[in-house]
């Protein structure tokens, strides 16, 4: 069985709870008859219970019991243990509710703890407890701290280190120095390094004259150049260190390949200097006949050039090396006669042809090559046409009336157009091409009952072809 | 098991008393009852 009896009174709370009726019973007329008695009968009663055992059988035996006393005690020493401890305790007016059956805290005691968190008096142990702690790990900083053991103290980012060396400027005899006159000595130093004094920064920045020199080179009349410019460029590469190299400004005149000083007797190089233009460049002719003559024509390569308004015609070339053999210092006419003779030979058997006669040349077999595939293609379209062609065959015989040239007309069908089987439109398009006519059912019919044509169905088509009597009847009639 | 809360409230004064025993509260009510009815009578 179950008794529990709860009991407020100017915001305090305790309650009865126990198995007891008979404790329950009594206690609870007792507060009852306060209750509705009077109501400071009730308060006084409360004053003198601190708290009640389910286990005493009467207040009074409770009262005399010290031991439970020192017990109760304890529990009221655990309870603000508990709640000084919680931060998350909200003290109100009301005194907490204890539903133990031992701790029941008398609404004096409770009330009095309660009322001494209104002044704020319990915030104070929370603080002293923290204190130890923060202590551990803030340094304790007063008047007489030197500025020196601060910094120790609170070492600095690795970021700025720097600073150490105006820290280290201070004199360490300060130490017994107020942080007031620390602070002062800070700021000297601080007024001593003026930021705004730019003077010493000349001799960090390029010189003065050498700025004056960039400013006058990048006006615009030094950065146009001109095409006999020379530009002395010197390379930081240590093999190169004491020499000047010079580039010559780049002319598009192929004449200017004129000015390599090309030894008659140094073809390698030249051919080296060759490939290097990128096959798009023209050697002067009279070097190339210059080369020709001391190397037979036969180690310069001659490359064509694209370019055709820039192309020389080899015509010209040949006709050139022709003047300069024969107006060569050479006194041998035989050698002259035998080196042109041979260049001739050259021209003749594998003439080299320009670029437009290249282009021309391939036109030209292109035009042929399409002649001739045009001609082919009409060729086989006039055979497919004669063979097509019904009305020239009829031509052969002589005959005018329909089922003759029905049955001459199934014979080409089989036998010049090699089909097996003919509908009556394919063989009336024949006859109506050759003879203007077109075959009834009729003449089908009389030549079916004649044997010569039969009848043959295809896919459920029904077509006709002529029968070996009416092949037979073909060459007996018209052949004689 | 039922249990039974009945609460009585007079200006600041609160009695709240809770049993499981059905017969134990109902004398308890019956009886508080009657001396209810005696203070009024008394006070008529």
């Amino acid at each position: 069985m179950y008794y529990n009896i709860k009991i407020k009174c100017d915001g305090c709370e305790f309650c009865l709870d126990s198995n007891n009726k008979v404790i329950i019973e009594s206690e609870m007329d007792k507060y009852f008859a306060v209750m509705f008695g009077a109501s400071q009968e009730f308060k006084s009663h409360l004053k003198d219970v601190k708290i009640i055992d389910t286990n005493v059988k009467s207040i009074e035996d409770f009262k005399n019991d010290e031991t439970k006393n020192a017990e109760i005690e304890n529990c009221n020493q655990e309870y603000q243990k508990v709640v000084l401890d919680d931060d998350c305790v909200e003290f109100s007016d009301e005194a907490p509710v204890i539903e133990s059956a031992i701790e029941v805290p008398c609404c004096e005691d409770v009330s009095s703890k309660v009322n001494n968190t209104d002044n704020n008096s319990i915030e104070t142990p929370v603080s002293t407890e923290l204190t130890p702690s923060l202590n551990s790990e803030i340094p304790s900083i007063n008047e007489n701290t030197s500025l020196e053991e601060i910094i120790v103290s609170e070492p600095l980012p690795s970021a700025v280190e720097s600073t150490d060396v105006f820290f280290d400027s201070i004199d360490k005899n300060t130490s017994d120095k107020n942080i007031d006159d620390l602070i002062e000595m800070v700021e000297k130093e601080i007024d001593a390094v003026d930021i705004t004094d730019v003077s010493n920064v000349d001799d960090v920045l390029v010189d003065k004259n050498n700025v004056s020199k960039i400013n006058t080179f990048t006006s615009e009349e030094d950065l146009v150049f001109d095409k006999n410019d020379v530009l002395q460029v010197e390379l930081p590469c240590k093999d190169v260190e004491n020499q000047d190299v010079n580039f010559t400004a780049v002319q598009e005149d192929v004449n200017e390949i004129d000015n390599y000083d090309i030894d008659k007797n140094e073809t390698n190089e030249v051919k080296k200097i060759n490939d290097n233009q990128n096959d798009c460049e023209q050697i002067s002719i009279d070097n190339l006949i210059a080369l020709n003559m001391n190397n037979n024509s036969d180690t310069v390569e001659i490359n064509r050039c694209d370019n055709l308004n820039e192309q020389t015609s080899f015509e010209d070339i040949n006709q050139a090396k022709l003047d300069d053999i024969f107006s060569s210092n050479t006194d041998n006419d035989i050698e002259k006669d035998v080196v042109a003779n041979t260049l001739l030979d050259e021209i003749n058997i594998n003439p080299i042809p320009s670029y437009k006669e290249y282009l021309e040349n391939i036109n030209e077999e292109n035009n042929k090559s399409s002649d001739i595939e045009n001609s082919t293609k009409n060729s086989v379209e006039q055979n497919e046409d004669k063979k097509m062609d019904f009305k020239f065959f009829l031509a052969g015989f002589r005959t005018t009336e329909i089922i003759d040239e029905f049955l001459i007309c199934s014979y080409y069908i089989k036998n010049i157009l090699h089909q097996n089987c003919f509908s009556m439109k394919f063989i009336n398009s024949n006859i109506y091409k050759a003879t203007g006519e077109i075959a009834n059912m009729e003449v089908v019919d009389k030549l079916i009952d004649l044997g010569y044509v039969k009848t043959v169905e295809i896919e459920g088509m029904k077509k006709y072809t002529i029968t070996a009597d009416g092949e037979a009847y073909f060459a007996s009639k018209f052949n004689s | 098991m039922p249990q039974y809360v009945f609460k009585m409230k007079k200006g600041e004064l609160e009695i709240e008393f809770s049993s499981d025993d059905a017969d134990f509260v109902e004398q308890q009510l019956e009886k508080w009852r009657e001396e209810i009815l005696k203070k009024h009578v008394q006070q008529d």
